[in-house]
């Protein structure tokens, strides 16, 4: 077995590499409680204050994108569980004709990337009148084929014995699918529902290009500007910062195990 | 129910309870129910904007006054590929793609070969490593801003001890790129060392048992053993690393603040940054289609050039 002293070298070594991902953190979240007379400075704890934070969330349109941020994504990955989620069991399990070239439209949007159609989309909701709206920042993503090919990657993995045995039972395709692949289900949903979010959650080429009204910035958008306008504030823009990531992390500690196991069962997120 | 029956049924035009029963069991009926939805959005908002796009890359269209818009053939690609700007944007991508990727593959193998056996607490740094890849790029490029700014930034001052100018490295012409390059390897790192650790565990422990019989040592067992068992990851790690690194916008974006994108003087322009600055500051909407097929048609070639090397070698 491996000896004690190169145990302790490869736990140094990953503490260090720990250390540059953790310090930018840690950084923002210290710089987010100094007050302005303290920036830059190394202060001890009790100089430490939550000003800021009571700052921007009275002084600023903050709750407002936050309010925004919350709809566009709880929006998204509503649409996104149902309509990804159907499909794939559509393409894993049922039978009809134009299957295979459903599928190949589905998994050909995994190819492709976003600039090729983006610019008619622009379009699209400019002739709709859906810029600076929900509509305009919903609709457009509520599938996603990467999602479709993961939630169907899943299905094929469930034995076919308890679809066939509920059918003998005379429970009907779409009872099956709700009272008894669904149940089953539960660790793959839990991977789509952290890629959808987190996703959505940090999504900003879209929101930027299609909002310019402040009231519908969704939080990452609004961070960007907050930056721009207070950049001198360090411990102003480090509070935006931490209140942008804040949400992410906890999501992502509570479905994190979800993650693990999806990023082992389709390889990868495209 | 019978078929007859069924037929009967529609016939009358009438719908029992019965009869709802029957399409809720036909797999054809419930297959084309299930994806209906996604069919419909995707033909809306994804296949009708990409032949859009596809026919505007001819055109010679600007936002402001679509109507006028007239065919011109091949003049946007033609004046792309002309355009001085573009190659500026296309040798930063290269430069970014030809460093981050091997750079971020390679640590992200080794951290996760050292994290996969015997390590207590292997969840808390998996964790750890992952947690940048969540974290809003806007987020992260902020506080890079801070930690690479002149004079006061931590990580100003550490490469300061080793030489390098005291600058803030987001405003300078000569720093900017490589600050880009040290932001996408440090976001992207610990995603790959997730995937790595998947693909680890799908080495069986007797190869390595022997192995050690044969007298192999650690270092013999990772070039002999790990490095080819997981060739079809390190395929996927290279490929998305790849399309992950040439669509890189939001950071180059964000360390712009108010000036014009690609700032410094376009030190940071990517190519996804020029063709957002044609379609959406410059409002053409045609020559922005085109630059996104010539974007597109990079992806394509290097995933083949990619899929050829992996193919022949490791």
């Amino acid at each position: 077995m491996e000896n004690g002293k190169n145990k302790w070298l490869r736990y140094t070594l990953l503490a260090l590499c720990s250390l540059v991902f953790v310090v930018p953190f840690g950084y923002a979240l210290y710089t987010s409680l100094l007050s302005k007379t303290d920036i830059d400075k190394l202060v001890p704890i009790y100089r430490l204050t939550f000003s800021n934070y009571s700052d921007i969330l009275f002084n600023s349109e903050i709750p407002t994108w936050y309010k925004n941020s919350i709809i566009v994504t709880l929006g998204i990955l509503i649409g996104n569980l149902f309509i990804n989620t159907t499909a794939a069991y559509s393409l894993a399990r049922l039978r009809y004709p134009g299957k295979s070239l459903i599928f190949f439209l589905i998994i050909g949007m995994m190819m492709i990337p976003y600039q090729v159609t983006i610019i008619p989309m622009y379009s699209m909701i400019v002739k709709l009148g859906w810029l600076n709206s929900y509509e305009g920042l919903i609709l457009p993503f509520l599938f996603q084929g990467f999602l479709v090919f993961l939630m169907r990657q899943f299905f094929l993995t469930i034995p076919k014995e308890l679809e066939e045995a509920a059918e003998v039972d005379g429970v009907t395709k779409i009872g099956t699918f709700f009272r008894i692949i669904l149940p089953l289900s539960k660790g793959a949903i839990g991977t789509q529902i952290i890629f959808s979010y987190t996703g959505t959650w940090n999504s900003f080429v879209w929101p930027v290009t299609l909002v310019n009204d402040s009231r519908m910035y969704v939080l990452t958008v609004g961070l960007n500007t907050l930056k721009n306008r207070y950049f001198e504030w360090p411990n102003l823009t480090m509070t935006g910062v931490i209140l942008l990531t804040i949400p992410i992390i906890i999501v992502f500690l509570i479905f994190q195990r979800h993650l693990v196991q999806g990023i082992a069962t389709t390889g990868l997120k495209g | 129910m019978n078929a007859i029956q069924k037929k009967k049924e529609k016939g009358k035009g009438t719908r029992t309870s019965q009869g709802y029963i029957s399409l809720a069991s036909s797999p054809i009926f419930v297959g084309y129910l299930f994806v209906a939805p996604i069919i419909l959005l995707m033909a809306c908002w994804f296949y009708y904007p990409l032949l859009r796009s596809f026919i505007y890359s001819f055109q010679d269209i600007n936002f402001l006054n679509p109507s006028a818009a007239r065919f011109i053939g091949l003049d946007n690609y033609k004046a792309i590929l002309h355009d001085p700007d573009f190659w500026n944007a296309f040798r930063n991508s290269a430069i970014l793609t030809v460093i981050a990727v091997p750079v971020q593959t390679m640590l992200a193998l080794v951290i996760a070969v050292g994290l996969n056996k015997g390590i207590r607490m292997k969840g808390l740094f998996r964790t750890l490593y992952y947690m940048p890849y969540i974290t809003s790029t806007i987020a992260v490029t902020t506080v890079f801003m801070y930690l690479f700014m002149q004079k006061d930034g931590m990580a100003t001052r550490f490469f300061h001890l080793f030489g390098l100018q005291d600058v803030s490295w987001y405003a300078s012409v000569t720093y900017a790129l490589p600050f880009l390059i040290i932001l996408t390897v440090w976001t992207y790192v610990g995603f790959f060392v997730v995937v790595y650790l998947g693909g680890l565990q799908t080495i069986p422990e007797d190869v390595y048992e022997s192995s050690k019989v044969d007298g192999a040592n650690a270092w013999q067992q990772f070039w002999k053993i790990t490095v080819p068992m997981l060739k079809p990851t390190t395929f996927l790690v290279l490929m998305s690393g790849i399309i992950y690194v040439m669509q890189i916008f939001d950071q180059p974006y964000a360390l712009a603040r108010n000036g014009s994108l690609g700032s410094p003087a376009g030190a940071t322009s990517t190519i996804v940054v020029y063709f957002y600055s044609q379609a959406f500051n410059y409002n053409r909407a045609g020559y922005g289609s085109a630059a996104a097929f010539i974007i597109f048609a990079f992806i394509v070639i290097a995933t083949l050039i990619q899929k050829r090397f992996t193919r022949e070698d490791i």
